[in-house]
């Protein structure tokens, strides 16, 4: 019997690989073979050896591998019932540690102690930028997931580094002299609740947490560097909250599932004042350049559309761009500065929002470029360089700050 | 690559199978198959790390050939097989033990020798192993010479066993390579037992890390002594379920291509010695440490001092073959001296006729592997300290709660799977053939889905043989 059942076993699980294989070729096949044959070389520095071109490569076809696999959001989902069902209220799916906060909403708790090795190369970079060059920096520190401690249920707080890590970092960058706009301060200020700050399918902010925060950065860096950027320009009364009611299903809600997550409503904020901005982004060797009003030029509607045959979206967190893009805005509207900013995803709406205060804003995020923090700043020439990073930056290595 | 990803599981697998079926009635074809996919396998963890091993493999066909041209002439064939073993040592010896030498030394001799810090290849120690394995039963005329380079580069280089074992005996294969036949029976065995390896290591091994990794990274005073002892048995068991169950899968691998390995681990923690333990556990480095290191240093059938030594020799070797470090050193040394204590008083004769044995080994071998996941010494001791109250540090606390809660399940699961709980119940319970059959089908068709889905969902995933 164990003869015919075992051949039952084999038959099911070779087709079973097999299936997923040809249906992910036939669909997906297309980007697999752009990751390897075009967008692998974007990761390369220009003195690649044939290694390094192997493993760039081999890295596209692997996370291609991990993030277009057909059935995957149905075995995400099988995996989040199974979590649930032996009563588990860590859910590990996707390499994180996903708790229900008190409010309802998910939360990847910090779960890992952080390391400090990038903290204290940013504040040497910082030092080095003010001593050598005259040029000042600012932290915009962009908070996820916790705003009140009670959010967090009790039990769990000794697991969970996330605020004892932020109190760490804010303290010592000031201490370095740098301006630092903590989100957490922002919250109290504008008076705001947990659903307003936080995504709640999401593992990001909301764009309305960004705004107050980038209204604070400007506040602060006016304060403590001296600066004439346009504060008033950021005011929230100041501008357009256009509703798109459960819109967004973001990555914890595709990790989790529906059943489990509910969608959160998308806010797009625009300027009710008028405004012309000249944009210009380049991704992957890919240039787009428009000029208008904030509205035109800035948000990316597309990013509204819904995913596939869904009636949700995965994307509407990006309206206000692709974090991996490098964008250049100019205002002549705003005062004569330009800033530099390190941005991630977090930092991507706060970096948007920072060009209705200052003539010039670049924007870049590290990961999407073979150059280092150092190499951008001489290429800029900026007047002040803002670090707009959630706390997940500032335990990462893979960008690289001075040569 | 490893066993447990997407990239294995739903590219690498069905097309190295459909291709290798395709053509394997010419067995120069299908060896030369196997090859080529092994060498992509092991180039997907790093390209420039293949040059290295071909450069290897290289090397050790031709100091087989050479023994088996020279055969006749003893001086000249013994010559080439020296000449291959410091090759082999040397290689492994620059790659892995360069590092530890000159920070030693450096400490030692308050020194500044700048450390080259070489990127360790990985599953090195496996492919050494197996490469001195080829030329030494070469030499000893237990296996015969292969005439192909592409021969040995299969031997060695084959992907089910190249970077986690088990260490295959060139002897085991030799004849395999050549001439093996593949059968269907044989194909769904092997299937089902890669399965079984697959869901140790996806269900048990991985989330068993999670509670391990964590809680050997909290800093000391937030770990609970419960937590610590929980963490520490945790680890062996996830090691356990890591290394089993690559065996497993290699196992189960190469059946499917018609390769039959030995067995790996024998319910290790049934085991009422330490002495015994090491008879059940990662038994294909303990009988190649015995076949090639031990017998030859005179074995046991020696004076009691020399025994001693060549015990030493043996369990310094197996800690530092493990790792780089003090602690492995350190770990090989632990087992060394439970178990010269155990030969020479008979404690361990004693303790294998009593129920408490269990107890005993599995606390010695629970103590002794904390070492091998500590950092560095001083934070085993500190765990040490947690562990046996000398740290200021309370019996339980919220956290060790939270990891029972989140893990105790698993943790559960992961004991009562490890001993042949099953068979036991089955003959208990007088369940019949058919019906446990029928049975032990559904759960691995269920735990298989469930794996699965795991990595699918790309949960956590250590690759915990990156020292080895």
């Amino acid at each position: 019997m164990r003869k015919w059942l075992n051949r039952i076993l084999a038959l099911v699980f070779i087709l079973f690989i097999s299936t997923v294989f040809l249906v992910t070729m036939a669909v997906k096949g297309p980007m697999y073979a752009y990751g390897f044959f075009k967008s692998y070389k974007y990761d390369l520095k220009e003195d690649a050896t044939i290694f390094d071109n192997l493993r760039a490569r081999i890295y596209k076809l692997d996370y291609n591998t991990r993030e277009r696999l057909f059935l995957r959001n149905e075995m995400r989902l099988l995996n989040a019932r199974f979590q649930t069902l032996i009563g588990k209220e860590i859910f590990d799916v996707g390499g994180k540690d996903t708790i229900r906060l008190t409010n309802g909403a998910f939360y990847d708790m910090f779960t890992q102690k952080g390391t400090e090795e990038k903290m204290y190369e940013l504040i040497d970079f910082s030092k080095k930028l003010r001593e050598e060059k005259n040029i000042p920096t600012a932290f915009a520190y962009c908070h996820c997931g916790v705003y009140e401690e009670d959010l967090l249920p009790e039990k769990y707080r000794p697991m969970d580094s996330n605020n004892s890590f932020a109190d760490k970092f804010t303290k010592e960058f000031e201490l370095a002299g740098i301006s630092v706009t903590d989100s957490r301060a922002a919250y109290r200020r504008a008076n705001l609740s947990p659903d307003d700050a936080v995504m709640n399918s999401d593992i990001h902010w909301t764009h309305r947490m960004a705004l107050e925060t980038a209204y604070d950065a400007v506040k602060n860096m006016n304060r403590d560097l001296g600066l004439q950027l346009d504060e008033d320009a950021l005011l929230f009364e100041r501008f357009h909250d256009e509703v798109h009611e459960d819109l967004l299903l973001g990555e914890i809600g595709t990790r989790l599932g529906e059943d489990l997550v509910s969608k959160d409503d998308i806010h797009v904020f625009y300027p009710e004042y008028d405004t012309h901005i000249d944009f210009r982004s380049e991704k992957d060797e890919v240039v787009k350049e428009r000029s208008g009003s904030f509205e035109e030029v800035i948000i990316e509607r597309d990013k509204l559309r819904l995913t596939d045959d869904n009636d949700y979206s995965t994307t509407a967190y990006y309206v206000y761009g692709d974090y991996l893009a490098t964008i250049h805005t100019v205002n002549e509207n705003a005062p004569d500065t330009r800033i530099l900013v390190f941005k991630d995803s977090y930092g991507t709406p706060v970096s948007a929002f920072l060009t209705l205060a200052a003539r010039e804003v670049v924007a870049i995020d590290l990961r999407s470029t073979t150059l280092s923090m150092e190499e951008v700043v001489n290429e800029v020439n900026p007047d002040v360089v803002v670090f707009a990073y959630s706390q997940q930056m500032l335990r990462k290595f893979d960008y690289e700050i001075a040569d | 690559m490893v066993f447990s990803s997407n990239a294995f599981l739903f590219f690498f697998l069905p097309i190295v199978l459909a291709l290798y079926y395709l053509v394997r009635k010419n067995r120069t074809a299908a060896n030369a198959l196997l090859t080529v996919f092994s060498l992509l396998f092991y180039a997907w963890g790093e390209p420039a790390f293949v040059v290295i091993m071909l450069a290897s493999i290289f090397l050790n066909w031709l100091f087989a050939l050479g023994i088996d041209k020279y055969r006749a002439n003893a001086h000249a064939a013994k010559t080439l097989l020296a000449l291959s073993c410091i090759m082999n040592v040397g290689l492994l010896g620059v790659f892995k033990y360069t590092s530890f030498i000159v920070t030693n030394i450096n400490r030692a001799f308050s020194v500044n020798i700048p450390d080259p810090a070489l990127a360790l290849p990985i599953g090195i120690s496996f492919f050494t192993f197996q490469a001195m394995s080829y030329v030494i039963d070469v030499y000893r005329q237990k296996g015969e010479v292969q005439k192909r380079f592409m021969g040995v580069c299969l031997y060695i280089s084959f992907f089910p066993q190249l970077i986690a074992g088990p260490i295959v005996r060139y002897q085991t294969i030799a004849d395999e390579i050549k001439n093996r036949k593949e059968t269907l029976d044989d194909f769904c065995a092997g299937l089902r037992r890669f399965l079984v390896g697959f869901a140790k290591k996806a269900i048990l091994a991985n989330n068993l890390a999670l509670v391990v990794d964590k809680v050997f990274a909290y800093p000391q005073g937030e770990v609970s002594v419960v937590l610590m002892w929980y963490a520490a048995i945790a680890y062996l068991i996830q090691v356990y379920y890591d290394f089993s169950g690559y065996s497993d899968m290699a196992i189960g691998l190469g059946r499917m291509f018609g390769f039959h390995f030995l067995e790996n681990f024998d319910y290790p923690f049934l085991s009422k010695s330490v002495a015994e333990f090491w008879r059940r556990w990662h038994i294909s480095l303990t009988t190649w440490f015995r076949d090639y290191v031990f017998f030859p240093l005179g074995g046991s059938r020696v004076k009691t001092g020399r025994l001693i030594f060549n015990m030493f020799v043996v369990w310094s070797l197996t800690g530092l073959w493990h790792g780089a470090e003090w602690t492995y050193l350190l770990w090989g040394i632990g087992f060394f001296l439970v178990q010269v204590i155990e030969r020479l008083t008979g404690i361990g004769k004693h303790m294998e006729k009593k129920w408490y044995g269990h107890i005993y080994a599995m606390f010695f071998v629970v103590v002794v592997t904390v070492l091998i996941r500590s950092e560095s010494v001083v934070h085993a001791l500190n765990h040490y300290k947690t562990m046996f109250f000398l740290n200021d540090v309370p019996v339980w606390n919220t956290l060790t709660g939270i990891f029972f809660s989140e893990y105790g399940l698993f943790f559960l699961i992961s004991v009562i799977v490890s001993l042949p709980v099953g068979s036991w119940l089955e003959k208990k319970l007088h369940v019949p053939k058919a019906a446990s059959e029928i049975i032990r089908f559904a759960g691995l068709i269920v735990i298989t889905v469930i794996a699965v889905s795991y990595v699918i969902v790309g949960s956590y995933n250590p690759f915990i043989y990156f020292n080895f």
